[in-house]
């Protein structure tokens, strides 16, 4: 085989694997973003920014509701907001949020006003 | 600076869309309608399908390559939010589908394109390889687009 004949699947190989490696180190995600202000509680205020880039979509860029439900006055602590992300709940899927993101979005949902 | 390309990037997007997700979905529901165009002028290039896609082969050949094009760039926002944002998640089946195949895009794109700029392979590589990405994209798009618009929202 002539090293033109052994570029495309060489070139398949190197693409595919640039783009795990690029999907695991995934370098502007939230997490990422708030990572190296380690806290040993959720942030509500980093909480926010997760939540404007991973819940937003569903739930309102203000909470306040779009095809998910309001998260306004849920009457949920930061743990057991944190642990409805970990499981997920109807069509939400779990594990939107990781580690201290996941901590931080649940401080923020838990400090959101009635 | 993290923070800056994060914030950028869902600022633009939410000037057009009413997410980042809901922009993924209609990017990709744009670049498989483009793919089956692909894969019907890739039919009549290769003498198929003469019927059904009355195109002459200068034609057929010119809209399959600005189609592969136009594809290729609605697909550019959809890889940079889910890679470098979103990043290798497998929570459940359908993500795990969707993040296996969504890597191989680029890579089967960069083999598909060297082979059609060096001749000589064997005649049944790029139909191979076309038909591959092809798959790729529909795997990718029932995975995400399908399941946003039946499961949360059809709508911009």
């Amino acid at each position: 085989m002539t090293r033109r004949q052994l570029a495309p699947p060489l070139a398949l190989v190197a693409v595919t694997l640039g783009t795990v490696c690029l999907a695991v180190w995934h370098p502007f995600s939230a997490s990422a973003v708030v990572s190296g202000a380690a806290a040993a509680t959720g942030d509500a205020t980093r909480g926010r920014q997760v939540f404007t880039t991973t819940c937003a979509g569903c739930h309102g860029s203000d909470a306040t509701g779009g095809v998910g439900p309001s998260l306004h006055g849920i009457g949920l602590t930061a743990a057991e907001v944190e642990a409805v992300i970990a499981s997920g709940r109807g069509i939400m899927p779990p594990g939107l949020a990781t580690g201290q993101s996941a901590a931080d979005v649940a401080a923020y949902v838990a400090s959101l006003p009635e | 600076m993290l923070g800056d390309v994060n914030s950028t990037y869902t600022d633009i997007v939410e000037l057009v869309f009413s997410s980042t997700i809901a922009a993924k979905a209609w990017l990709a529901t744009g670049a498989i309608v483009l793919a089956v165009v692909q894969v019907l002028t890739a039919s009549r290039m290769w003498g198929r399908l003469q019927r059904v896609v009355p195109l002459s082969f200068p034609t057929a050949k010119r809209v399959h390559r600005w189609s592969g094009r136009i594809a290729l760039l609605l697909t550019l926002p959809v890889f940079f939010h889910c890679v470098t944002m979103l990043g290798w998640k497998t929570p459940n089946l359908r993500v795990s589908v969707h993040v296996v195949a969504g890597s191989f895009v680029y890579g089967v794109v960069a083999a598909k394109l060297l082979v059609i700029r060096w001749k000589g392979y064997p005649h049944w590589v790029l139909p191979v390889l076309g038909g591959s990405l092809a798959t790729i994209l529909a795997v990718l798009w029932l995975t995400s687009a399908l399941w946003y618009f039946t499961n949360v929202r059809f709508g911009f």
